[in-house]
């Protein structure tokens, strides 16, 4: 006997509930974790777990006066949770690369358009840090604009190393 | 095979059901709670074009930011799909043009790459509308609504959290994810909380570790617990208290979570007069306009702290007026 329609409607839907968990869990383990998708947060576990980086944002003015702040200061007006992947931009030139061409990157041409050829793009966060630099400073008569990204001990906090810098100079005239 | 379909048909039927009336009420709750959060994600409009680096979603098919009058609209249109849901009327519809206009709103807000994963908040009115919400009782109507396909959801939902962390090494000795992760948020996104700070002087690594084995232990029950009511409801009181935990240690809330849990409340269970003043047009138009008040005076994330706090009292509440028919 067939089972009557209303019982069969709720199969499908939860037959097809388990395939968009698992499509979505599929394509988080090729590309990354896509939206929507039925996702809690994973918090996963650090590669090394003896350091964390974090990000100096120092701003050197023609008058010779300099200015650092932190990135909730820099990014100061956004969700302090969105502030870490904002600051991606920010990453040493030295890792930057061109858009791959894989699946994920043709299919979906904005999938993680900021992250690459950013060195394409310096004269836009050029004048972006002019504008922060009259919001915070009340000058925009930039030297240099430096980001370092300082790489600390987990447990003390002391600097081990400097993890590169992303750097714009702002030319005379 | 042929033993597990009648069980699951079983389960989807009937495993886990609200009554129409405390889907009335809890319609009313949920709708108002959306209003408190909108505006959403505004903030997009200052985020310059080169931060543009969305996850795989629709608005990655674009290759620059959304403008932000799609924004707006997508906006306007959730408040209206929630007065439309207030009102009691084309709850299916209003249910679905919510859901779509909360993908579509945070798809924008995630442009950046950061993806906050209240997708239960998306989901609630989706599942809740393909099965009508329930009927008010003038109606007549007074089945119980089957809403398994929630629970199931939710299950998978904080699995996959746990699964995550299991993949990724939580479990490893020697070291605690959740240490790291409370030192990363203290000093790298300063969120110091005084839970925090305390553990961060005094807890010994133990305390870490059963922080890290309880953690995933928890989110991977979630996929064990769904399938029998009576084992469900207290995983979900758990779960608020869970969410507290978190609040507390890394100033993270996650209220959309709880909000979705209140689904299984047993909001018949209010004194009458509550249920008959939700029904008052006048009651709900007034509660919808103090959400939205609230929404555009930027006051959600203090909304947000007080579901998480109140969360387990509301379900401690709930699960104690429900006690026999647990334990029968």
């Amino acid at each position: 006997m067939e089972a009557p329609r209303p019982a069969l409607v709720r199969r499908l839907v939860f037959v097809a509930t388990i395939g968009i968990f698992v499509a979505g869990a599929g394509i988080a383990k090729i590309a990354s974790e896509p939206y929507p998708a039925i996702w809690a947060p994973g918090f996963e576990a650090p590669v090394d777990d003896s350091a964390y980086v974090e990000p100096l944002i120092t701003f050197e003015f023609r008058d010779g006066t300099t200015h650092t702040v932190e990135s909730h200061e820099l990014l100061d007006g956004f969700p302090d949770s969105n502030h870490g992947r904002m600051m991606g931009a920010f990453l040493p030139l030295e890792l930057d690369g061109p858009r791959p061409s894989g699946w994920a990157h043709s299919l979906f041409p904005g999938y993680q358009h900021g992250r690459f050829d950013r060195a394409e793009r310096v004269d836009e966060v050029a004048a972006w840090f002019k504008e922060r630099a009259v919001d915070m400073f009340g000058s925009g008569d930039l030297a240099t604009v430096s980001v370092e990204w300082i790489v600390r001990d987990i447990n003390t906090s002391d600097v081990i190393e400097s993890g590169g810098t992303y750097a714009v100079d702002y030319p005379e005239g | 095979m042929r033993s597990i379909i009648p069980r699951v048909d079983a389960f989807l039927e009937s495993g886990h059901v609200a009554s129409p009336a405390a889907l009335d009420i809890y319609r009313v709750v949920l709708c108002c709670y959306v209003l408190t959060s909108l505006p959403y994600g505004l903030w997009t409009a200052d985020v310059p074009e080169f931060m543009y680096a969305p996850p795989i979603s629709v608005v990655a098919l674009s290759a620059s930011q959304p403008p932000t009058s799609l924004l707006v609209a997508a906006n306007v249109v959730a408040v209206a799909s929630c007065v439309v849901l207030l009102a009691g009327r084309s709850m299916r519809a209003a249910s679905f043009v919510l859901a779509g206009a909360l993908v579509a709103i945070r798809s924008i807000s995630f442009a950046q790459g950061k993806i906050s994963h209240d997708i239960l908040i998306v989901i609630v009115p989706v599942v809740l509308g393909a099965v009508g919400w329930g009927r008010s009782a003038g109606s007549g109507e007074r089945r119980p609504v089957p809403i398994s396909m929630l629970a199931v959801i939710i299950g998978l939902w904080m699995a996959a959290g746990g699964l995550l962390k299991l993949a990724s090494g939580w479990l490893a000795p020697g070291s605690s994810a959740t240490e790291y992760h409370t030192i990363i948020n203290f000093f790298g996104v300063e969120r110091r909380t005084a839970l925090a700070e305390f553990g961060l002087d005094h807890f010994p690594g133990f305390v870490w570790e059963a922080a890290d084995w309880g953690t995933v232990a928890f989110e991977l029950l979630a996929i064990v617990v769904v399938w029998h009511r009576r084992s469900f409801l207290p995983w979900l009181v758990g779960a608020t208290f869970f969410h507290v935990g978190i609040l507390f240690l890394l100033e993270i809330d996650f209220p959309t979570a709880p909000m979705a849990y209140l689904a299984f409340a047993p909001f018949d269970r209010l004194p009458r007069r509550v249920g008959d003043a939700l029904a008052r047009p006048a009651v709900v138009a007034v509660l919808g306009a103090l959400a939205l008040a609230v929404g555009l005076a930027g006051a959600s994330e203090a909304v947000d702290d007080a579901v998480v706090l109140l969360a387990p009292v509301v379900a401690i509440g709930f699960v104690w007026s429900t006690r026999r028919q647990l334990v029968r």
